[in-house]
């Protein structure tokens, strides 16, 4: 009974930290998790920088775990109750762990959006699902400190200023780019980051600063990481069936959600529910890459981690796989390949336009997804990299295209049930 | 009541109002009655059906959400979003209804969650 007390009350979070840091000694030595975890703070992290290949796998499995602790215990202080946007948060911060974001490159842009709330008059409590989300542009502190030969005494306060620029000015912004998608994109942030990248990108361009920082990715722990996502993805499972045998009757109910922003799974159904969605994403995530033969690295663990944690606030299976269905027909009959990693992360991430499948149904599912595989290698060129979420960015203008169009011509199911 | 505050009361009045008039709803009247620490909206309107009422008390009488109430701040009022009205519910403290002499009333509180 304590047992489930504890996890009624953490929703797990702190279980996961627990595995993440046990399974990280698991796989390397304290001195090959040190000097892999030290390698990770250097890296310039910039879009895609997989952990795996530049610490170890033990390395980055610190750093997810260091980082969920730290925000973890950001909540705990603020005193803020695990909604779902606050779980997608923190589970999206764990899963970009593994390719781009430390503790040490998102404090400065925590510290923008806390001294915008100061400005603002407002408790920096209130700003918290911004926050959470705002590390996507953690890179630029990074790739400013470690990525331009700079020397680190220009570099360094250079890194933290332009975070502390980025996170003061991303809460106005993304409040703004709301408008721009309807909340049809559950990505918003991502889309914001994306638009700051694309200033910051070209202010380094004008500066003959090379921004092609990016590297390979490793595979060499496919087998590792399926068991460490169909492990989380059980666990979630079993402790919503847990807490609640008789869930799967109110199921159906779930996935009849549209899934727009800002759905939240947990506030709308009970933590049960929201945990054995979040797994039923992991499984359908593991499953989907399984299947069409697709390896996992640090990237493709990110977006795994990042569809379980919005298995809380607004992903489905049901509006999921007709977006997923799409961005394969758009790899398969175009020539994109399943050879870029960007290619397999956006398989997953495609589900950020999820909410459009569960509005329209399956066929404008499918067209929203195969245009969102379309945008993403363009949205990137466009962004520079800053960008961890560059798919929440691509989804913006996926949605954008397709939302007042769809409004105009096609009558909502539920207008009609009021007619 | 700051300006904030201001824009959030215009929003939800935009939201209710659209919401009434896409269902069908004719003749009916918002009051905005100011509160020690807060708001009340009154609606009243012969034309709601129990039925409706339903509906909004299902969708919109939800958990207030602080955090979401800054982020999804611009969703709120958006009148190419259907009948929507989960995103209310996170603007809202309560939303009470009753009937008397065949007018139905709508009762809706807010509480401002910031000190000027």
């Amino acid at each position: 009974m304590r047992l489930i007390q504890f996890v009624k009350r953490n929703m797990v979070l702190t279980l996961v930290f627990v595995i993440l840091l046990i399974l990280a000694f698991v796989f390397d030595r304290p001195e090959a998790i040190y000097r892999g975890y030290i390698n990770i703070l250097q890296s310039p992290s910039v879009l895609i920088s997989d952990y795996i290949l530049i610490g170890g796998l033990g390395a980055t499995l610190f750093n997810a775990a260091t980082v969920l602790m730290f925000n973890l215990v950001m909540i705990k202080k603020l005193n803020i109750s695990m909604s779902g946007p606050v779980f997608a948060g923190i589970l999206t911060i764990a899963g970009f762990s593994f390719f781009g974001k430390n503790i040490f490159n998102t404090l400065p842009i925590y510290l923008g959006i806390y001294l915008f709330s100061k400005a603002q008059k407002l408790e920096f409590r209130s700003f918290i699902i911004v926050t959470l989300f705002s590390t996507g542009i953690s890179p630029l502190v990074s790739f400013l400190i470690f990525g331009t030969s700079w020397p680190l005494y220009f570099g360094i306060p250079a890194g933290i200023i332009a975070g502390v620029i980025a996170g003061f000015i991303l809460p106005a912004l993304s409040a703004h780019t709301m408008r721009f998608h309807r909340g049809y994109n559950l990505y918003n942030i991502g889309f914001a980051l994306g638009i700051l990248s694309m200033l910051f990108a070209v202010i380094f361009h004008s500066l003959n600063i090379d921004l092609n920082v990016g590297g390979p990715t490793s595979e060499q722990y496919h087998i590792e990481l399926v068991w460490i996502s169909l492990g989380l993805s059980a666990l979630f499972m079993i402790i919503g069936l847990v807490l609640d045998r008789k869930l799967l009757l109110r199921y159906p109910a779930l996935m009849k959600q549209s899934g727009r922003l800002v759905s939240d799974f947990v506030k709308d159904f009970g933590k049960p529910l929201a945990f054995f969605n979040v797994g039923v994403m992991g499984l359908l995530s593991v499953g989907v890459l399984l299947v069409l033969g697709l390896k996992l690295n640090g990237p493709v663990m990110g977006g795994i981690l990042t569809v379980m944690g919005f298995g809380a606030f607004g992903k489905h299976p049901r509006n999921s796989l007709p977006v997923i269905f799409g961005a394969w027909l758009g790899v398969v009959i175009t020539n994109y390949s399943f050879d870029s990693v960007g290619m397999v992360t956006a398989l997953l991430f495609v589900t950020a336009v999820a909410p459009i499948s569960g509005r329209y149904g399956i066929i404008i599912g499918v067209i929203a997804g195969f245009l969102h595989i379309l945008i993403t290698p363009l949205a990137y060129v466009f962004q520079g990299g800053f960008d961890l979420y560059n798919n929440g960015f691509a989804a913006g203008f996926v949605a954008a295209l397709m939302i007042p169009f769809l409004e105009m011509i096609i009558k909502d199911k539920k207008e009609e049930q009021h007619e | 009541m700051n300006r904030l505050e201001a824009k959030v009361n215009a929003k939800i009045i935009q939201q209710l109002s659209f919401f009434l008039m896409t269902n069908r709803v004719k003749d009916f009247h918002i009051h905005v009655q100011p509160t020690d620490n807060g708001v009340q909206f009154l609606i009243s309107s012969k034309d709601i059906s129990r039925e409706l009422l339903d509906y909004m008390m299902e969708k919109a009488n939800k958990k207030r959400e602080l955090e979401v109430e800054i982020y999804g701040f611009e969703l709120l009022g958006d009148e190419s979003a259907h009948n929507e009205l989960d995103v209310l519910g996170a603007f809202i403290d309560r939303m009470e209804t009753y009937t008397e002499k065949d007018i139905h009333h709508l009762i809706i509180t807010r509480t401002y969650p910031y000190k000027e």
